[in-house]
């Protein structure tokens, strides 16, 4: 039977196309702009897809409670383009973040640089409507920032990757934006010496909103996002604190500025190879950056202070497996762990399997309880 | 049947009120030294408040276990500063401590211990005269049972000297006359820290006071009344009234904490006592600590530089009870050089307690272990505090600790300060 | 007597030893958390001295299909940790070391029963701080934030407890120990740790939590400002999110609260209709250029008074009022009612206009303490438990309350959880199908209902695959608490 493709455009639709699948026993795949379908363990070849691009209806902006309710299938980029006529915006950065859905968004959990101010989607969220496997949607949260009223579900579906429903909307907090915005590019001699400028950096009184890191060529974009006064004095106060590294440092803004933040995701996405993220304790990164295997090209941007790199390789499968052990070895000797995003299907088998999650057994009680015949994707990294 | 009637904890009703101001919040529990150490809810000011009321509403009997709970209170009254409500906790503790008392009949040897103890602590000529064989006692302590080796352990080491200072009855102001002042001379203070009184007096005559010191007064009661004796409470205040009264004086000068407290509530003490209601509540409004009067007085001889790092305890009695925080430390700034250090857990009991670390040795002893190492981490050159008996526990628990610690007394501080001025 | 029998008990003595507490006058001081209109007393309060003895206590209860109960220092404002008349309260309070302490990363590692002040105050000679702030932070323990998530002041602009707890090690309702999340960021697989913190105890007995410390802001710059209404204030906060600042804190109190705050710790509030506290943190530079706006927007509102505290006394003073609120409105009634609900900001005005209608109509005061930036209403409506009746029209008053608030499309609770408390409230903020979703994690964690049953939901879920002795107490029975 060929595999088919859906795109309900109401909740109630996608609801009762999850509970026709579950009837029929066929396993679905929701899918958005399709920018992170592979960054999961569960290669789903003989799946359906469930598309949530239909889902556009409902979007709600309460600009003066800085919350807005964003249906699953807009982009990213289309619900900034809105927020913005209020001075909002949704503040999440992301890998693709022209195409990327909200929905897919909230799936992968998925966060750019300056996630080091705001928080991943997790941190965002506020509620969410959600399609179950049952055929009933349901809600989760509200449309205010706080709330302990029940069970914060909207955490548990962001970065569920597909495993315990479909997210249809999602109610989000929200942050003016900036009036100034500018970005100090600064080349390092060397990566240990750019790591530890990002520490200190992060114990010192200033507030950027992205401290991030290029390598293997050492180079640190901090950016700032305040009032025009305090941005220069930061500016002045943050280059003393890199010159007795030996930084050369360089002011962006504007066009150039845009610049250097596309450039700075194209390192990572621009070409498909493996993919990997890798977090650890911020102040043991150094210990993963070394000793690479010969043979491996990499590449790697990453939220150094908060000590969360993603980490392209490329080389030959073999090679390239071998190069996922060390870093996992070296992750775990650093309190942390390694996801492998995308990678083709000869790097994936080479490297293995993940190591068992010490709540496994839990995640998969959870995910039985919401999908009990087992149609939706499995929980990504959950064994 | 009324089962208010029957409880023996029926005396509370008339401060029902103040139970009710309760709110159950929980502030206190921080504070409370006991509920730090035993993390029991019962062990709690909150805890015991909810047991006096069930006590008195007949839920719970004064059994044994209800009873240690009320035991491990020391009375330090941080709980009072710490509550928000303003509850007043010292007039529930007194009152159930009495009903306890009363009540309760404990085992032999504890009751014992308690008689002996006051039969000895209020009365400095007892006291001394057991100071002076203490040498004697300490050599033959092994023999001895464990209660009294505690009382040998944690008497003053007094010299000699110190047994026989005897403070003038009289002592001029220097220059014009600014106050007139009693001091109480105290029992424990009067009988192993004769050198304090003699201090305070030199202090005061400096700064212009006139310093009444009766030979014939006694114990202010403060031992017995946080023991649950009002009865015995009142006759020591009565007698302390009479004295001072007879010389007509403008304020009371205490250097105890714990007496101090205790006289300042003088009019709640003897409410009751037609003779004595208005004359106690009159005696109790000039009662100060002498850093008060010393605050209220600016200096008239200028302080010597003591270039020292000193490391302030507040004695409960004198912070939580007394609400005297301020005044001490405002005098030792005053004293070129000195550097005050902040303390952590300034606000929790040192363990001494009036008679707590007598018969509660192994709390007072954890409360003393923990005082000593936040005053020992501070890297003091010296500690001070404004109460005897958290002299003496402090400076134990340093030892038993191994990092020995001065400890003085604020006015023997001052006096240093303003001798030869 | 305790429900437990002997046996039980016995082996409770041996689970924890030294840790059982049992005799009837002893549990009687257990009754209650800081809600204490609800009453149980527990079957026996055990009191672990470690998580292994947490471990062995809760493999007991489920062994034994005995329902069990975690409490923290029993500061909680909505029946969270309401004993069970036939279970086991475990109670943290001596789980309360801090166990690591890692500058470099910005972490500590604590146990549960260590209150939320001492965190602060073990990091600030690092220049550091725990940044959740509820008002009782001096007394409550991490265990319960993390059950309640719980929030303070300053969450405007730092996050709630979810934000700052990175993994937790916690003992399941079957017994087994596991940990939750991880250090490093971005645990993989499903986020239950998010879903555990705020679960009210309902999920599992967390016995150790990493958690996020912060860095101290360079400056904190905090303004009073006096206005001649509510609404005036109201305005100013509206101005102030409007010129796209998000002050670390905005909080608003009215003439009632102003009064018994100051009756209580005398914060010398000015004499005005409203106050409002604006607390502004971060760079020298950056609270500089935004204070500016502030003081501009509050005067451009109508503010009567605007004081400025620059140092850390007078900023103590502030705050000492503001957090002194609740307690001191003992002072001038002799009991009130603490409601806890949340509505959108732009909705504070009418919310504010209905409660004065309803302060007219039903004859109780009703003062008004609040978290401005985030819209949480903390209206403390006063009566006379002597006067009869007066106590159960309170309660029809805060319940009228937060009826406003689900009408304005808000929450019943946006900090001290729902509890035993509010629970009946969860049918009207949400639709039984989404009542029944969030009790499918319950029932993945807890399939027995014995984890502090009876809180957060109206009807409790029967989960399909209960285990044989469960059977002996039936689910209706369970979380029954006296109502006084």
């Amino acid at each position: 039977m060929a595999a088919s493709h859906t795109a309900p455009v109401t909740a109630a639709d996608m609801a009762a196309a999850l509970a026709d699948a579950a009837r029929a026993s066929r396993r679905v795949v929701p899918v958005g702009a399709a920018t992170k379908l592979a960054w999961h363990d569960d290669p789903f070849e003989t799946a359906d897809t469930l598309s949530t691009r239909g889902l556009l209806d409902g979007f709600a902006h309460y600009a003066g409670d800085l919350v807005a309710t964003i249906p699953a299938g807009m982009t990213l980029a289309e619900a900034n383009a809105r927020l913005a006529a209020a001075g909002q915006w949704l503040p999440v950065d992301p890998l693709f973040a022209d195409r990327a859905t909200i929905g897919g968004i909230v799936a992968t959990n998925d966060s750019g640089p300056r996630r080091y101010r705001h928080g991943a989607p997790r941190d965002l969220i506020v509620g969410i409507e959600v399609a179950l496997a049952d055929g009933r949607v349901v809600h989760a949260g509200g449309r205010v920032v706080k709330n302990v009223a029940g069970y914060d579900l909207s955490r548990l579906f962001c970065g569920s990757h597909g495993s315990l429903g479909v997210v249809t909307s999602a109610t989000f907090k929200l942050v003016p934006l900036a009036a100034d915005s500018c970005t100090l590019v600064a080349r390092l001699p060397t990566l240990a010496a750019a790591l530890a400028c990002a520490q200190a950096l992060a114990h010192s009184p200033l507030t950027p909103s992205a401290i991030e890191l290029q390598a293997p060529d050492p180079v640190l974009l901090i950016r700032f996002e305040t009032t025009a006064t305090a941005r220069t004095q930061m500016l002045a106060a943050t280059n003393a604190l890199l010159q007795p590294s030996g930084a050369e440092t360089q002011v962006v803004h504007g066009d150039a500025e845009h610049a250097v933040w596309t450039d700075h995701d194209r390192r990572i996405s621009a070409s498909t190879h493996t993919l990997l993220k890798v977090s650890v304790l911020p102040s043991a990164a150094v210990r993963v950056f070394t000793a690479w295997t010969p043979g491996v090209q990499w590449a790697a941007n990453g939220r150094a202070a908060l000590g969360v790199f993603v980490v392209r390789l490329q080389g030959t499968a073999d090679h390239v497996a071998t190069e996922i052990s060390r870093l996992r070895r070296a992750a775990e000797l650093a309190h942390g762990h390694l996801t492998m995003l995308d990678a083709p299907p000869d790097v994936k088998r080479l490297a293995g399997p993940s190591p068992e999650a010490p709540a496994a057994a839990l995640m998969q009680a959870v995910k039985a309880r919401f999908d009990p015949h087992a149609v939706l994707r499995r929980v990504c990294d959950g064994r | 049947m009324d089962a208010n009637e029957q409880t023996p904890f029926a005396t509370l009703a008339p401060l029902e009120p103040l139970m009710d101001k309760c709110v159950h919040c929980g502030f206190c529990l921080p504070t409370c030294p006991s509920y730090l150490l035993l993390g029991k809810e019962m062990d709690s000011p909150r805890g015991r408040i909810y047991t006096m009321r069930a006590g008195m509403e007949g839920r719970v009997d004064m059994s044994a276990p209800v009873v240690a709970h009320f035991d491990t209170c020391l009375g330090c009254m941080a709980c009072e500063t710490a509550c928000p409500s303003g509850v007043k906790y010292a007039p529930l503790i007194e009152e159930t401590r009495a009903a306890i008392e009363a009540h309760h009949p404990r085992p032999l040897g504890a009751r014992l211990f308690r008689q002996l103890l006051f039969a000895v602590l209020p009365y400095h000529r007892r006291l001394r005269v057991l100071g002076a064989p203490l040498g004697l006692a300490r050599a033959l302590r092994a023999l001895l049972p464990a209660r009294l080796q505690r009382l040998i352990d944690l008497a003053p080491r007094a010299t000699l000297s110190d047994l026989r200072i005897t403070t003038a009855e009289l002592t001029p102001a220097r220059g014009e006359q600014r106050l007139k002042v009693g001091l109480l001379t105290g029992c424990v203070q009067r009988a192993f820290f004769g050198s304090v009184n003699e201090a305070t007096v030199r202090v005061l005559a400096a700064e212009g006071c006139t310093v009444h010191a009766p030979r014939a007064q006694g114990c202010c009661g403060a031992l017995a009344l946080h023991a649950g004796e009002p009865d015995t409470a009142r006759r020591f205040a009565r007698a302390l009234i009479t004295v001072f009264e007879r010389e007509g004086i403008d304020a009371i000068a205490v250097n105890a904490a714990g007496c101090g407290s205790s006289m300042k509530e003088y009019g709640h003490l003897l409410r009751d006592d037609p003779a004595f209601a208005e004359r106690a509540t009159r005696f109790a409004s000039k009662v100060k600590d002498v850093t008060e009067i010393l605050t209220t007085l600016p200096a008239r001889v200028a302080r010597k530089p003591m270039p020292l790092r000193i490391a302030y305890h507040d004695a409960c009695h004198l912070g939580h009870a007394q609400g005297v925080r301020r005044q001490p430390r405002e005098l030792l700034q005053s004293i070129p050089g000195v550097t005050l250090l902040p303390v952590a857990e300034s606000d929790i009991c040192c363990g001494s307690a009036g008679i707590f670390n007598l018969v509660q040795p192994e709390m007072s002893d954890a409360l003393g272990a923990r005082k000593a190492a936040y005053l020992a981490e501070t890297g003091p050159d010296m500690v001070v505090t404004s109460n005897p008996g958290c002299i003496l526990q402090i400076q134990a628990a340093a030892a038993r600790a191994g990092t020995p610690l001065v400890v003085r007394h604020i006015v023997e501080v001052l006096d240093e300060a303003t001798r030869g001025m | 007597m305790s429900a437990l029998d002997s046996a039980f008990l016995s082996r409770l003595h041996a689970a924890a030893p030294g840790g059982v507490i049992d005799d009837p006058a002893e549990r009687l001081t257990y009754e209650s958390d800081a809600l204490v209109h609800l009453r149980a007393t527990p079957g026996a309060v055990v009191l672990p001295a470690s998580a292994a003895e947490v471990q062995a206590v809760v493999r007991l209860c489920h062994e034994r299909g005995v329902p069990f109960i975690a409490r923290g220092h029993g500061t909680g404002l909505s029946g969270g940790a309401l004993p069970h008349p036939d279970g086991v309260l475990i109670g943290l309070a001596r789980l309360n070391r801090i166990l690591d302490v890692d500058v470099p990363n910005l972490r500590v590692t604590v146990e549960p029963g260590v209150t939320n002040l001492d965190i602060t105050r073990r990091v600030a000679p690092f220049g550091c701080y725990y940044a959740p702030d509820p008002s009782s932070q001096s007394v409550c323990s991490i265990g319960g934030n993390i059950a309640e998530n719980s929030g303070g002041a300053h969450c405007l602009k730092y996050g709630f407890t979810v934000h700052h707890v990175l993994s937790v090690e916690a003992v399941l309702p079957d017994g087994t120990l596991t940990t939750i999340g991880s250090s490093a960021l971005d645990a993989p697989g499903l986020d239950l740790l998010g879903v555990l913190v705020g679960s009210e105890g309902t999920l599992a007995v967390v016995t150790k939590a990493a958690l996020r410390i912060l860095r101290r802001p360079e400056a904190v710059l905090t303004l009073l400002a006096g206005f001649p209404s509510i609404d005036a204030a109201g305005d100013a906060v509206s101005a102030i999110i409007g010129h796209g600042i998000i002050p670390a804190a905005v909080e608003m109190m009215d003439r009632l609260t102003i009064d018994a705050a100051e009756a209580s710790v005398q914060p010398n509030f000015p004499k005005t209709s409203a106050v409002l506290i604006v607390e502004l943190d971060g760079p020298q530079s950056e609270v500089d250029d935004l204070f500016v706006t502030v003081e501009r927007v509050c005067r451009q509102a109508g503010a009567e008074t605007v004081e400025i505290a620059r140092d850390q006394g007078q900023r103590e003073r502030i705050w000492k009022g503001r957090k002194a609120a609740f307690a001191a409105m003992g002072r001038v009634s002799p009991n009130y009612y603490v409601q806890d609900g949340v509505v959108p900001r732009t909705r504070l005005s009418e919310v504010l206009r209905r409660i004065r209608d309803l302060e007219a109509r039903s004859g109780l005061r009703i003062g008004n303490v609040f978290h401005a930036g985030d819209g949480n209403l903390h209206p403390l409506i006063c009566y006379d438990e002597a006067i009869p009746g007066q106590a159960q029209h309170a309660e029809a008053v805060a319940s009228e309350i937060l009826q406003y608030c689900i009408d304005a499309g808000g929450a019943i609770t946006g900090e001290h959880g729902v509890g035993a408390d509010k629970k009946s409230y969860m049918s009207k903020m949400f639709a039984d199908a989404d009542l029944d979703t969030m009790q499918l994690v319950r029932c993945a964690f807890d399939p027995a209902n014995l984890c502090n049953p009876g809180k957060v939901f109206p009807t409790p879920r029967l989960c399909g695959e209960v285990p044989g002795p469960y059977r002996q107490h039936p689910v209706e029975r369970a979380g029954l608490g006296e109502r006084f």
